[in-house]
């Protein structure tokens, strides 16, 4: 978002802090012109790798990507858009191998360093498409044939039913331990937490629980403070916690509460779906309503919020919301 | 007018979640008493729609800097879009929420010559749209610096509206039975309670609300207050002091149906009627245990898949399950509580009707839907199992055709069908589709169901009768034996079929075998075909937004389906 906008939303944000809850108002302060610098104390991860298959149907990796969100359309679809920064530009084209189709409505995807694409199975609308006991299972797209298979089943204890439809919600590709983090809800239901994070090892598709009795929707590796931690979003509250970890993906300390997302934003009530750290080390949560049910809005509530971590006083700053 | 929020007192009360008992309670009775404050509240909005300029100003007087500088803004001819529905030319209600002097923080570093001692910033509300049109104003060189709208933004109210939300609230009728005693609104600030106001989200109406804070003892009344319709839209008590997640519409409104609707079976005695009811996780409002005058009639009723289909795209349309608004399967949310409502006809009420709808956020936009089920309890023993579509859908060549179950109680019934002037009875389990060639008995009866110890109830086919606006259903009907060795739809099932089937295979034919009937308990499945229709004058399973009172409201033309069960003792009555 250009500064001059940044700056009219941010005046905004600061009058609405008088009446947030004080454990808020210590992690939101309006940021000035002077400090919306960025502060490398939190280090991304940058290992994707260029899936061949692109190449060889002649899209061009650098302004293309797959999608499980794509109009009407089932499955995952490759797209090669006319604006790279706005993923609602036109599609110059599109490519969809019939094997695309095999986890019904898709939801995360994510590429490995070699060039490997994970696509996780979501339910849109009604589970018809979307087995339930295929909620769980984590597809890949090879990078050389571009063919997309069943790759690995992260354990069930209860299969989706009509209190939740949901299994896996979101996955993330470690470039340290080439791994593949995904978080599952598969089983959980309103008095019962029992949603779990495994990591995956790329290379021989080993499962490991990383984390149990946690509902998350979005997830990340970083090195904050040069320390290795998982950062998580709540699929049940809008909180954005994190544990430190191994280089072996071992959980090492008691989870830590990071960022609340209450009363921010529009809707005063998001959860964070995704987390991803743009390049500056700036935290990008994106934000949605998520109530363990199978609704589809037309319009997409989604809101872009932009945390900064001051490594002194060990708390995020909210930079912008778009 | 004095500006903000100087004058409020910000009290953060944590919330906790503690629903209480009452809070399941029925809204039935309640009521406001419309002060002053709220009536001329309504007045200022009248007069401000009847301006060329659509917007309550916060500030009267001219010889005041802030006056001219929301002077300056509100002649933005840019905002004339904010003024006027470009459609039908009718006002949008704005208001003016704050005019203060620039910050620092306003200016992007090519506007900073901008004099700041005459430099405002002016902060407009739309109430229609749900936005804030944030201007830069310099008074001394009469120019916009900048100026800018922000959908859903509300920003910080002013006092007169912190006051209006507090006298809304203390005069609330379910507010005072929650509260257990008086609030005096105009009594400085309830000086025997605490009271704060906070801040607020109705993401779902996506109205402007603030939420007023009753403290008493250790517990706080958290009350939504809607300053767009001026109505309390929810209260939640809570603990002071603990940290929690803020009331809003939405989990007001979803806490409310879990706890009262999802988690538990309701139970009703009226009218000779007796039953229970309880919102399922994607099958739609249940009811169970269904009988009349003691006499057992159905296990239970209810609304399996809502399917709809567009004729101009193949294969386009959705297959929705309604139901709980969290932990559920359901695409379509019940995001009120059902409500029981008198049937009234000809000045007589006849029964009652149990009422719940069902909507996708944003409704009516294009693309979102609102359902309704209404069950019908008649004092003669009828009984009418009603579903209707709100619109809007996705087009204007949708059909809807909602698959309703209804099961018998008993272990043995037979039914039979009007054919050839004589009643035929079924033998197999099979599906029939209503059609312009179906003989009807007395003009009505198309089916008719024999219970084991004798009692016969008539069903009557719908063929635009009933007075409801329905147009007829020329519905598909399907008669399966009850298993207890399979599961086939007694508990909650996922989606049944696929949206865009235009025959008979709208899932219950999965059930059919063709099994013996005989002697076996049934269930009857029923499937209406219903098209909208978006041509003036003839809407139909339609919504449109309309300007009324300076804000958008849904206007709905519902189309009403569903077949009707009487006693045959009552059919007999009616020839």
């Amino acid at each position: 978002m250009a500064l001059l906008q940044w700056t009219k939303i941010l005046t905004i944000i600061d009058g609405r802090t008088k009446t947030m809850k004080q454990a808020q108002i210590r992690l939101i302060t309006l940021c000035s012109v002077l400090c919306c610098g960025v502060m490398s104390t939190v280090v991304a991860q940058q290992c994707k790798g260029i899936p061949q298959f692109m190449i060889a149907h002649g899209f061009d990796p650098a302004r293309s990507a797959m999608s499980s969100q794509e109009n009407r359309k089932r499955g995952v679809v490759l797209i090669e858009l006319s604006n790279m920064a706005n993923p609602g530009s036109t599609r110059n084209k599109s490519y969809q191998h019939p094997s695309w189709l095999l986890p019904g409505y898709a939801g995360s995807i994510t590429t490995g360093r070699n060039g490997d694409i994970y696509v996780l199975p979501k339910a849109n609308v009604n589970m018809l498409y979307n087995p339930p006991e295929n909620q769980n299972t984590i597809y890949r797209i090879d990078s050389k044939t571009g063919i997309l298979t069943s790759w690995v089943k992260i354990p069930m204890p209860r299969i989706p039913d009509e209190h939740n439809a949901s299994g896996l919600l979101s996955a993330f590709y470690d470039c340290d331990t080439d791994a593949l983090i995904v978080s599952t809800v598969a089983g959980s239901r309103q008095k019962e937490e029992i949603g779990a994070i495994y990591s995956v090892k790329a290379s021989t598709g080993e499962t490991k629980r990383i984390l149990d009795k946690t509902d998350v929707l979005g997830l990340l590796t970083a090195n904050l403070n040069n320390e290795r931690r998982l950062l998580y979003g709540s699929a049940r509250r809008s909180e954005i916690w994190s544990v430190a970890l191994d280089a072996s993906n071992h959980v090492t300390g008691a989870p830590r509460l990071e960022i609340l997302l209450e009363g921010l934003g529009p809707r005063g009530d998001d959860k964070a779906r995704k987390l991803r750290m743009d390049t500056n080390g700036m935290l990008q949560v994106f934000g949605v309503p998520f109530y363990y049910n199978l609704t589809a809005p037309v319009e997409r509530q989604e809101t872009v919020y932009v945390f900064e971590y001051n490594p002194v006083k060990k708390v995020w700053t909210l930079k912008s919301m778009n | 007018m004095i500006p903000v929020s100087k004058k409020i007192f910000f009290l953060i009360a944590g919330a906790m979640v503690m629903i209480t008992h009452s809070a399941c309670q029925r809204e039935l009775g309640r009521q406001v008493e419309i002060s002053e404050t709220i009536r001329h509240r309504k007045m200022d909005i009248q007069r401000a729609l009847q301006q060329n300029i659509p917007v309550i100003r916060l500030y009267t007087d001219p010889s005041k800097p802030e006056y001219k500088a929301q002077e300056i803004a509100l002649g933005d001819p840019r905002w004339q879009e904010m003024y006027k529905d470009p459609r039908t030319g009718k006002a949008m209600l704005n208001e003016v929420f704050s005019v203060s002097h620039s910050r620092p923080a306003d200016f992007p570093l090519h506007q900073a010559e901008c004099n700041q001692s005459g430099c405002y910033r002016v902060e407009v509300y739309n109430y229609a749209k749900n936005g804030l049109i944030i201007s830069i104003v310099d008074i001394n060189s009469i120019k916009i610096i900048s100026s800018s709208f922000y959908e859903s933004m509300q920003g910080d109210i002013p006092p007169h509206l912190a006051e209006l939300a507090i006298a809304i609230a203390a005069q609330d009728s379910a507010v005072l039975r929650e509260y257990g005693g008086t609030m005096n609104a105009s009594s400085s600030r309830m000086s025997s309670t605490k009271t704060a106001l906070n801040h607020s989200r109705c993401q779902r109406s996506m109205h402007l609300c603030v939420a007023p804070t009753f403290v008493k003892g250790d517990k706080a009344l958290w009350t939504i207050v809607d300053l767009t319709e001026l109505k309390v839209a929810g209260t939640k008590w809570t603990d002071v002091g603990r940290t929690g997640m803020p009331l809003t519409e939405r989990i007001y409104q979803n806490e409310k149906i879990m706890k009262c609707y999802c988690e538990v079976e309701n139970h009703v005695e009226r009218d000779g009627w007796s039953f229970s009811y309880s919102l399922t996780r994607s099958d739609g409002l249940k009811i169970g245990q269904v009988k009349f005058n003691g006499q057992p009639l159905f296990n239970s009723v209810k609304l399996m898949d809502w399917h709809v289909s567009y004729s101009k795209t193949e294969g386009f349309g959705y297959s929705d399950a309604i139901g709980c608004p969290e932990y559920s399967n359901a695409a379509v949310v019940a995001i009120e509580a059902p409500e029981f409502k008198a049937l009234v006809k000809n000045r007589d009420t006849i029964g009652f009707e149990l009422v719940q709808q069902y909507f996708s956020e944003g409704w009516p936009t294009p693309c979102s839907y609102n359902y309704a089920q209404h069950y019908e309890f008649y004092r003669d023993g009828s009984f009418r199992p009603v579903v209707a579509s709100l619109g809007r859908g996705c087009g204007s060549d949708g059909t809807y055709r909602p698959v309703t179950r209804i099961s018998f109680a008993g272990t043995s019934h037979t039914i039979e069908q009007f054919k050839n002037n004589t009643w035929e009875q079924w033998q197999k389990e099979a599906w029939y589709l209503q059609s312009e060639a179906d003989q009807y008995q007395d003009g009505r009866y198309i089916f008719k169901l024999k219970y084991q110890d004798g009692r016969t109830w008539m069903i009557e086919a719908n063929k635009g009768q009933f007075g409801d606006g329905g147009r007829g259903d020329h519905a598909y009907f399907y008669v399966t034996r009850l298993r207890s060795d399979r599961e086939e739809g007694e508990v909650d099932l996922p989606t049944l079929g696929p949206c865009c089937n235009i025959d008979y295979r709208q899932g219950p034919e999965k059930f059919i075998e063709p099994e013996a009937l005989d002697h076996h308990a049934l269930v009857l499945w029923y499937v209406p075909q219903i098209q909208n229709d978006n041509r003036s004058g003839k809407e139909y399973c339609w919504s449109e937004s309309v300007l009324e009172d300076g804000v958008y409201k849904p206007r709905v033309w519902p189309c009403s389906s569903g077949l009707k069960f009487s006693p045959s003792s009552t059919a007999e009555q009616r020839q």
